[in-house]
């Protein structure tokens, strides 16, 4: 009996005290307390953490290295691709822009049989402005053949084998074209230079010629067929003194980009030769 | 053997002139590795097959370019008499030996093609010819000319291995 009945009160004195320190907690009167006892807790606590998580990342960290490396080069291997891909496409697009053009000068010129042609050289010697192409007696060509682009003449075909032509450009030093004035209709001679560029003389002195006439193939003496464009005038001397004028030409055509050409191919050359009387 | 490497080693030298280096200009003048090349080739203190080369690149030359197939055979056989004699009288310096063939051998291959369009009646002036085309080529050749040997010379080995001495 008095062991329960001390029981009892212990249990009820125990009752009271807990109350008691919850009813002293909800008043904040143990905050001080508490600050005291926790904190250090927290501290210890933020410590244990800290070095668990040290521990963790120092432990799955290199898998964690490994799987970006791996992902940063499948991903630097995917742009290469892509910047390849969009180099291709650029290129693509260019030329699709070159051959409408042709397409388009074939359109408008549909008197004349075209093959067209990737340029793939030049002549080695520096004397020389002659383009190399991959067409050749194979596919119809022969010596002679005029060879032009959408935006005009470029030469003519000088010598060829199977598989290949040399084109010798317009701006060689020894090419020689007979042009037409487009306003006045007047003849000239164009002449290619060593620095490739175009000079027109044997314009007469009756002519007038201003900046920017254009420029066409005449057709005389048979080499090239009439009315294809060359170039504009930019600058002219005219000297009464001399028997003809003289003018620079600015051509049409890029020289330097030359990237695909067309060959009329059912134009041949007219060998005027026998018909000049000798002196 | 090693006269019959000179057609595909000068053959893919041709192709690259053709299609790479005729390209890229200074002034009008661009770099002559048909020229080099075979320059390189016959400076190589081993090497006797000279004028084999110097026919078979005056020939390819000829064939891809407009100018007559005789005058470049001519020039490189010219060329290959130079490069003997400085081969002979140089050979000390080896360097100074390949700039001086390749000075002589672009002045030669120059002049007898200026010569010919002359002949040919096309006008040239002689002085744009020097300014735009002598001696920018001059300048290039003797830029390209250390890689070009560098490379030459360990085609070379191939056919010429250095004798070890025990």
């Amino acid at each position: 009996m008095n062991v329960s009945q001390s029981r009892s009160w212990r249990t009820i004195i125990l009752a009271l005290l807990a109350v008691g320190l919850i009813a002293l907690a909800l008043g904040g009167y143990l905050a001080p307390a508490i600050r005291v006892v926790v904190t250090p807790l927290v501290s210890v606590q933020t410590w244990l953490s800290e070095r668990y998580n040290t521990i963790v990342d120092f432990v799955t960290a290199p898998r964690d290295v490994a799987e970006l490396t791996r992902r940063n080069e499948e991903l630097e291997a995917e742009i290469s691709r892509l910047q390849a891909t969009v180099i291709e496409l650029q290129q693509q697009n260019q030329q699709i822009d070159v051959l409408s053009a042709l397409v388009d000068f074939a359109r408008a010129n549909p008197v004349y049989d075209y093959v067209a042609a990737d340029v793939i050289g030049r002549d080695p010697s520096p004397f020389l402005q002659y383009v190399i192409i991959n067409r050749g007696s194979d596919d119809g060509l022969r010596r002679g053949m005029p060879v032009v682009t959408a935006q005009g003449l470029v030469g003519r075909i000088s010598a060829l084998i199977a598989g290949a032509a040399r084109v010798q450009l317009i701006t060689d030093a020894s090419s020689v074209v007979n042009v037409s004035l487009q306003s006045t209709k007047a003849s000239a001679v164009l002449q290619g230079n060593l620095t490739g560029e175009l000079t027109l003389t044997m314009i007469p002195q009756d002519v007038g010629v201003e900046n920017g006439e254009v420029l066409l193939t005449s057709g005389l003496g048979g080499n090239f067929p009439p009315n294809i464009l060359i170039g504009q005038v930019t600058g002219v001397r005219s000297r009464s003194f001399e028997l003809f004028q003289t003018a620079s030409v600015q051509p049409l055509v890029d020289f330097a980009r030359l990237e695909i050409v067309l060959v009329v191919r059912n134009f041949r050359p007219v060998d005027i030769a026998p018909l000049i009387p000798e002196p | 053997m090693a006269t019959l490497i000179s057609i595909p080693i000068l053959a893919f030298a041709i192709m690259l002139q053709s299609a790479v280096f005729s390209k890229i200009t200074l002034l009008q003048a661009s770099a002559d590795l048909v020229l080099v090349t075979t320059i390189s080739w016959m400076i190589q203190e081993r090497v006797r097959v000279v004028w084999q080369w110097a026919i078979v690149a005056g020939v390819l030359v000829g064939f891809v370019s407009e100018i007559s197939m005789w005058v470049t055979v001519l020039g490189y056989l010219a060329i290959a008499a130079i490069t003997s004699a400085l081969k002979r009288r140089v050979w000390r310096a080896p360097v100074l030996a390949l700039f001086t063939a390749v000075f002589a051998g672009t002045l030669v291959l120059q002049v007898l093609t200026y010569l010919l369009l002359r002949v040919l009646g096309t006008a040239l002036d002689l002085l744009q010819v020097f300014n735009l085309i002598v001696l920018p080529s001059l300048l290039l050749n003797l830029l390209i000319s250390l890689p070009v040997q560098g490379v030459v010379r360990e085609v070379a080995l191939w056919f010429y291995p250095e004798e070890i001495e025990t």
